[in-house]
């Protein structure tokens, strides 16, 4: 028994969560309980110049803006995404970022929001029609009430977007 | 033995236990200064609650040692009370011996039964050797024979405050577990812990310290309490909302009493506890939790932060640090604390457990 509670079983308290019958505990023996999250989530670096703007934000920013940078380069042309590539890597980005958006705003948000990317040249109209269709097997129920995207949520989209382009170029 | 302030929520939890020969599911918060253990009965959760301190004495008739735990030992005993969790885990072997032995009397008073899945609620400290002596501590406990598992108490806590269920394991969002020895923020996505942060400086027990010096200088070095005496009256007269100036009385070390009023020491160090949390979170954790999450950071700031534990208790603190994190952030944010922050951790465990249980997880 390991008691540090930085070590539980994610996958057994998700499961747990969900009502899902778990195997017994002796079946278990010698599973591995870590879990990993490959698809996301950039690398560690801290920000710690202090401004007048909230020191939050401002690592939230840099942090976008660090990442997309290292994405951009030559060869970068509009619309930026013009078809989704065939990857696992890229099927798991784009459910979180689906997902993401819907948890912010909704399904019919989110349709919206493909449809503005479109006109800006983010997305290529065959991106678009395939990210609608993968919208439609999003659970839409736990968006947060009453909010909307804001800037902010558009540039995470923009960083999921640069992400996937990169996946397509290699 | 100690009489505990064990009660029935009759409303709050669906289970079935003996009956049916499953273990009962049972949440387990070993606090620094508050045991709680949450147990199902009938229909509802029974909690004890305990203050994690022991004072032992000598029977004049047998000459046995007996042992008195929680409030009893701390009002009966306060020159040689102990608690044995005073930085949140056991320091050492014999803190280890200690906290067994109190838990051991807590579990005989109440009939904790023992064939039992047991969650226990554990601070996310740095402290592999505190860790150890507290396995110790569980391993020789004689509850948790079906099941052992332990969780972040912030996690725990946080499940009362975000449904009746386990919504908080299928959800994203920051919480703010507001301790008697640690301040410790979280973002949990999906049950997982995410950039687990955790400070000894912003703490509940420093509010103690603060308001003893506090009353030491309103009264110009009249009036010198111990911390016991200051979380008392944090406890009690602690208020946002509507605080009001109390008065005491000391007895003095010559003979006669002196009677006296506090109008600004508890509230200035509540005050100041608030402001020093909303900095560790708005320029500690949050800056760090946006550089490594970007997408948790945006979600979880879109959603109400949860604040747990002793501290959330004080009435008003809730929407103290909403406002000023709100003003931090130059942006809104809502804050929510389960209806009881001191028992949410171990309900929360308790809950975990109980579906664990009916998971066959044991």
């Amino acid at each position: 028994m390991a008691i540090d509670p930085r070590n539980y079983d994610v996958a057994e308290l998700r499961a747990a969560g969900s009502g899902e019958p778990l195997p017994r505990q002796e079946e278990r023996v010698g599973e591995d309980a870590s879990e990993t999250d490959a698809a996301s989530d950039a690398e560690s670096g801290r920000e710690t110049e202090r401004t007048a703007r909230p020191t939050a934000t401002v690592a939230f920013e840099t942090s976008i803006a660090r990442d997309l940078a290292a994405l951009d380069g030559e060869g970068v042309e509009r619309p930026y995404l013009s078809a989704l590539p065939a990857s696992l890597v890229a099927e798991g980005l784009i459910f979180e970022w689906l997902e993401f958006l819907s948890m912010q705003a909704g399904r019919e948000t989110v349709a919206d929001a493909l449809a503005f990317y479109e006109r800006v040249g983010w997305l290529g109209a065959d991106a678009t029609e395939a990210l609608d269709r993968y919208l439609s097997g999003i659970d839409g129920s736990r968006a947060t009430e009453g909010n909307d995207l804001d800037p902010d949520d558009h540039r995470v989209s923009l960083h999921y977007i640069a992400r996937l382009a990169a996946l397509s170029r290699r | 033995m100690s009489e505990d302030d064990a009660e029935s929520e009759a409303d709050e939890t669906d289970d079935e236990t003996d009956t049916t020969g499953e273990p009962t599911p049972i949440g387990v918060k070993l606090g620094s200064t508050r045991t709680v253990i949450a147990i199902p009965e009938d229909g509802g959760l029974r909690t004890i609650k305990t203050l994690t301190c022991l004072a032992t004495y000598e029977d004049v008739i047998t000459g046995e040692e007996k042992v008195l735990y929680g409030e009893e030992a701390a009002t009966e005993y306060p020159d040689r009370v102990k608690y044995t969790l005073r930085s949140g885990l056991p320091e050492d072997e014999a803190g280890a011996e200690l906290t067994a032995t109190f838990f051991e009397e807590v579990i005989e008073a109440n009939d904790v039964p023992e064939d039992s899945a047991v969650v226990y609620a554990i601070p996310t400290i740095d402290n592999e050797r505190g860790l150890e002596n507290l396995q110790s501590v569980i391993e020789g406990s004689r509850i948790g024979e079906a099941l052992i598992r332990s969780y972040p108490e912030s996690l725990c806590g946080s499940v009362p405050a975000m449904g009746d269920d386990l919504q908080a394991v299928d959800d994203i969002f920051v919480t703010v577990n507001m301790g008697s020895t640690n301040l410790e923020a979280s973002a949990y996505r999906r049950g997982e812990q995410l950039v687990p942060f955790t400070t000894g400086a912003v703490t509940g027990n420093e509010v103690d310290r603060m308001i003893a010096n506090y009353v030491e200088e309103e009264t110009q070095g009249r009036v010198n309490i111990d911390n016991t005496t200051a979380r008392e009256y944090k406890e009690e007269h602690a208020d946002f909302v509507d605080f009001e100036p109390f008065t005491d009385v000391i007895q003095q070390p010559g003979g006669g009493s002196h009677e006296f009023t506090i109008e600004r020491s508890v509230m200035d160090a509540v005050d100041e506890y608030v402001d020093d949390v909303v900095e560790e979170i708005a320029n500690a954790f949050l800056p760090e939790l946006a550089n490594d999450y970007i997408k948790v950071y945006k979600l979880a700031l879109d959603r109400p932060i949860v604040l747990t534990g002793g501290m959330a208790c004080i009435p008003g603190i809730v929407e103290e640090f909403e406002e000023r994190l709100s003003e931090e952030l130059q942006r809104e944010v809502e804050a929510v604390a389960p209806d009881d922050p001191a028992t949410s951790a171990a309900v929360g465990a308790q809950r975990i457990a109980q579906r664990l249980v009916d998971a066959d997880a044991y």
